[in-house]
């Protein structure tokens, strides 16, 4: 009756919903078709330019596949791209970075690149010694070529070490201890002027009242200290981890560390380095553009932003020499392939063009970044040279062989949670540095668990 | 009997689904989640046994995160109660006016986020009005929020303040529930105000109290909202400064959707909910909530 | 728990209660009713400044406020931030205001999805709870205390614990950042709901169900034609509570519904605040944008007031 007449409509409308449904799977490999377009991510507007080259350079390469990028800022990026993996609408290929890629690599989220790279001879041996092994876990799995390397240097504004009675060569030279900062600190010291115009190494001088500081700060990024106390601590002979990359245990415990972390609170109070407060919402490269410290530690990512500081003739040294040398920490950036992509062999032709030489030396000449192929890095330096801007401070450590590898562990953004705050509180005297005993067992605890 | 039953299973059926679907299995799952690996990007995960148990005993940050949770209960619980009662009893004596109820309830119908958000503006260090009127009676700008010692106790003032009305109000219908002539008789004996509070207010009142408080508390340690939105300032991140502000709920939030560790975070979960259930036991058991002094 | 107080307390009584309460003795009860009517003044004033600097803030010019302006009426007051939560503004104005921000908001969408995810809520609640309501209060069948305790022991589960796996559920089936992905969880059921009309439908005197029992009427019947239209106040007031509570829902929308198209209010502020500054922390914006977040709530409170201040204090009770 009125059940069976029912029975049989319900019965239809579930046929006919089927049928439209796998007629609508039927059509989806868009086999001939309109071009393919791939999703290429990035944080750095300035790098969009080139890579623009690149890409128009790869259209015609390639005719029917349509590079399509899309900018972010630093901060957005990070929030954007898992939510992108989570809803499925993440762009097909990705610029990476050492510190997020094992957590992607693990939550399979990026693809692993070894039979691409096999299938079409691609070796990972053409670039800067020691990058490419970064991009491997463990089990030789490899989720990325590298591209770009950077470094971290001193950056000085000549006019008051001029006014200081200070040269470059000075400073070029400095050298550096956590007992007594070495001529390094003297010279930080000798820039700092307080409110009085009495200057840091004369007496009378305040630390309260501060005009100029000696030494910026960029408390950012602590836990592995890239533009604060990374070089430094290795000059000492210090190594954050027992093994680079893939480390199992951490060492904030050692002496030399907390020796250093030390000396960054031991400035501060000597009002030769801004507190933290200050330098957090301030931001280092706005109190160099303003004026209110006379050196920075950064890196040649922001290049252009201290270069183009009205009226500052800016130059650059090398980190200063502790008993093993001068040393730097060496990042380096690399593209990966989103394992929801649906056109993985298009993205892998986009990944290996960005990662050749072709697309790294017009990379290079626009003096952005140093690609990671060694002739490209040449082309970039001399790049900058014609714009007047002499870099071999950040090249320097590659000569000596002086680079520490990005420390790659797992559980990193974990471990960033809790080294943050810790090394803040003891950059703002709340906590002296033996609380790091603990922490490191805390962070090792991580580790041990996962 | 039968006819009354199909009617009952359609009556009940969509609910019933509702229950299964978002209530029960959550829950299963949930539990059996906390015994796995799962990743949310991924979306899979392993059976790893009590691996994320033992990693959350030897987890600073879960301590951490009971201790700020913790604190925040009891300075949150201990003054809202308080005032509350207060409240109730000089509305109780004063007027039961439905505007003054209505003003005084009004907080707590906005969303935490708006308030969190408004509080965030009005205490900020430098350009906030609370500072700004400090100021003026001599007393210095503090950092409220910003300030690893007065984050906990600011986020337990945000609340109070949503909260007092509407607990106040709580409570005011349970003082209506006393009959006048205990009152009178106390009045006649010549007790004073304070004398009728403690020996009529208070005992006759105890099963509301009770009911308000266990589930003033067991609300208060899930606080996420204002937490969330109101310690991180513009453009930057939760549970500051340092780990000061991490609660319970931020802290499971982050593992689940930061580090996209489902496993641990389901495992944080049941934690909490152990703890809550403990907390709420005892809670009844001190204030024999069961009995009512009126019987 | 007594649910035979409240339908008692009839404003009439409790005028008349209030007033024998003044009747009391009235030694030094001068100053200490001054000094209580002082306390409860000082109260009020707690409870609506805030809202008061809320607006004030709203209207005010951003680069003043950033200087540090505190006047009382907004100092250079314009109506340039609304627009902007509005997403009325164009750029060219928010950046000559100093309020850009790397979030772009547009809040009258996010009025609009707040809008259809409580109107889909209430009206599920309301109805498949009162469903549920009578069942438990006037059939009979096995197992129905049993079941009704289940339902209640779902009160007890915090919300953090059903989010994950809901989440993953919904994920799965291919419902994130959308209506139905977010109103899922709350559409056929909340415990909260079933227990408070069952509460009320109990107290139905059963006469007039019987004599439409007797006449041969259906279940659904007397349920569509005698039980709602007797029960249109409880109803009333669990729709306003439900879509109260749902206009205030943050943590669930957050993980499941944060994508533009679908984003609710608090979502939204969350997103703009999340948003990094690029010359001044945009306060008169974003009060803006809380000020319209919250008036909803406040005209629907202007409206039904008493009958929600009447509530709560019924379900408190309970």
């Amino acid at each position: 009756m009125r059940a069976g007449i029912s029975l049989r409509f319900l019965l239809a409308a579930v046929a006919t919903t089927m049928a439209a449904t796998l007629a609508a799977c039927g059509g989806g490999e868009q086999a001939s078709g309109g071009p393919v377009t791939i999703r290429y991510s990035l944080w750095e507007s300035r790098q969009q330019p080139p890579y623009q080259k690149c890409a128009n350079l790869f259209q015609k390469q390639n005719p029917g596949i349509r590079i399509q990028l899309e900018v972010t800022g630093w901060n957005d990026y990070w929030g954007a791209l898992p939510r992108g993996f989570i809803g499925d609408t993440a762009p097909d290929v990705i610029t990476d970075h050492l510190a997020k890629y094992p957590q992607f690599a693990q939550s399979e989220v990026i693809m692993p690149l070894n039979r691409f790279a096999e299938r079409d001879g691609v070796r990972a041996n053409i670039y800067q010694p020691g990058l490419a092994q970064l991009w491997q876990t463990p089990s030789g799995q490899r989720f990325g070529f590298p591209k770009d390397w950077d470094t971290v240097a001193i950056i000085s504004n000549g006019g008051m070490l001029q006014k200081a009675g200070l040269s470059k060569q000075q400073l070029d030279n400095a050298s550096w201890n956590p007992k007594d900062g070495g001529t390094f600190e003297k010279i930080a010291a000798r820039l700092s002027v307080d409110k009085k115009g009495v200057r840091g190494d004369q007496p009378g001088f305040d630390p309260a009242n501060v005009a100029v500081y000696g030494l910026g700060l960029d408390p950012g990024s602590l836990t592995y200290g890239q533009t604060t106390w990374a070089g430094f601590a290795r000059s000492l002979g210090f190594e954050l981890l027992d093994k680079n990359p893939w480390g199992r245990a951490y060492h904030y415990d050692d002496p030399r560390f907390m020796a250093t972390i030390g000396w960054w609170r031991h400035m501060i109070e000597k009002g030769y380095m801004p507190p933290v407060s200050d330098a957090r919402t301030l931001g280092q490269t706005a109190m160099f553009q303003g004026g209110k410290i006379a050196m920075a530690i950064d890196g040649d990512w922001t290049l252009a932003t201290y270069t183009t500081t009205k009226g500052v003739k800016v130059g650059f040294s090398p980190q200063p020499r502790g008993p093993e040398g001068r040393w730097s920490l060496y990042n380096g950036l690399a593209d990966s392939i989103w394992t929801g992509t649906k056109h993985p062999q298009e993205a892998w032709k986009w990944v290996k063009f960005l990662a050749s030489p072709a697309c790294q030396n017009i990379v290079g000449d626009s003096a952005v970044v140093f690609p990671a192929i060694p002739e490209a890095t040449q082309r970039a330096v001399a790049a900058h040279k014609k714009n007047g801007v002499d870099v071999s401070a950040f090249t320097s450590y590659l000569k000596d062989k002086h680079t520490i590898l990005f420390p790659i562990t797992e559980q990193a953004p974990q471990i960033n949670l809790m080294m943050q705050p810790t090394l803040e509180k003891i950059l703002l005297g709340s906590e002296q540095p033996d609380v790091l005993k603990s922490v490191n067992d805390q962070v090792n605890n991580l580790l041990k668990y996962h | 009997m039968s006819r009354e039953t199909k009617a009952a299973a359609l009556f009940l059926l969509p609910s019933f689904i509702g229950f299964v679907v978002f209530y029960a299995y959550p829950t299963l799952r949930g539990i059996y989640l906390s015994f796995t690996d799962f990743n949310l990007l991924r979306n899979s995960g392993e059976w790893v046994g009590t691996r994320n148990y033992q990693a959350m005993f030897a987890d600073a940050l879960f301590w951490n995160a009971l201790w700020v949770t913790f604190k925040y209960v009891v300075i949150n619980i201990g003054i809202q109660t308080v005032l509350a009662l207060g409240i109730a009893v000089l509305m109780h004596r004063l007027t039961s006016s439905v505007v003054i109820r209505g003003i005084l309830v009004l907080p707590w119908l906005i969303p935490n986020v708006v308030l969190a958000l408004l509080w965030m503006w009005m205490l900020d260090p430098s350009l906030g009005i609370v500072n700004h009127y400090l100021n003026t009676v001599g007393i210095s700008s503090q950092a409220f929020l910003g300030s690893e010692s007065q984050v906990i106790p600011t986020l337990a003032g945000i609340n109070i303040w949503r909260h007092m009305g509407y607990t106040a109000l709580l409570l005011f219908a349970g003082l209506m529930t006393i009959p006048k002539n205990y009152y009178e008789a106390a009045a006649l004996d010549g007790a004073s105000e304070w004398h009728m509070f403690r020996t009529v207010t208070l005992p006759l009142l105890r099963p509301v109290l009770a009911l308000v408080l266990v589930i003033s508390v067991v609300g208060s340690f899930q606080i996420f909202d204002s937490v969330q939105v109101a310690t991180a300032g513009f453009g930057g991140t939760p549970g500051g400064p340092g780990n000061a502000s991490r609660v319970m709920y931020l802290y499971i939030f982050q593992q689940a959707f930061e580090f996209y560790d489902l496993g641990y975070a389901a495992a944080l979960s049941v934690a909490l909910i152990v703890l809550l259930v403990f907390v709420a036991a005892i809670q009844l058991r001190l204030l024999r909530a069961g009995e009512s002094d009126l019987a | 728990m007594s649910d035979t107080i409240a339908p008692s307390q009839t404003p009439a009584t409790e005028r008349a209660a209030a007033k024998s309460a003044r009747a009391r003795p009235k030694r030094d009860l001068n100053w200490g009713r001054i000094g209580a009517w002082a306390v409860m003044g000082l109260l009020l004033i707690i409870t609506l400044f805030p809202f008061y600097w809320m607006l004030r803030t709203a209207l005010s010019t951003n680069a003043e406020l950033v200087k540090g302006s505190q006047t009382i009426t907004p100092p250079g007051a314009t109506l340039l931030n609304l627009k902007q939560a509005l997403g009325l503004a164009s750029a060219q104005e928010i950046a000559a205001a100093g309020t850009e921000t790397s979030a772009d908001i547009n809040f009258f969408v996010a009025l609009r999805n707040s809008v259809i995810v409580c109107t889909l809520i209430t009206i599920g609640q309301v109805i498949f709870c009162s469903m549920a309501a009578y069942a438990f209060a006037r059939l009979k069948f096995p197992g129905r205390d049993k079941i009704f305790f289940l339902y209640l022991t779902a009160m007890m589960i915090p919300p953090v614990f059903t989010l994950i796996p809901n989440f993953v559920l919904v994920k799965n089936l291919g419902l994130l950042n959308t209506f139905p992905g977010i109103v899922a969880p709350y559409f056929l059921m909340t415990p909260f709901a079933v227990f408070f009309l069952r509460q009320f439908f109990l107290g139905i005197s059963r006469e007039v169900e019987e004599a439409a029992i007797l006449d041969g009427a259906g279940r659904w019947r007397i349920f569509r034609q005698l039980i709602i239209p007797m029960s249109a106040a409880p109803l009333t007031t669990l729709a306003v509570l439900t879509y109260i509570t749902a206009w205030n829902e943050y943590m669930w929308p957050l993980v499941v519904g944060d994508s533009d198209g679908v984003r609710v209010l608090t979502v939204a502020l969350n997103a703009f605040r999340q948003g990094t500054p690029t010359i001044a922390p945009p306060w008169a914006p974003l009060m803006s944008a809380t000020l319209l977040a919250a008036l909803p709530i406040i005209l629907l409170f202007l409206v039904l007031g008493r009958r929600m201040v009447d509530a709560i204090g019924f379900s408190g009770i309970k």
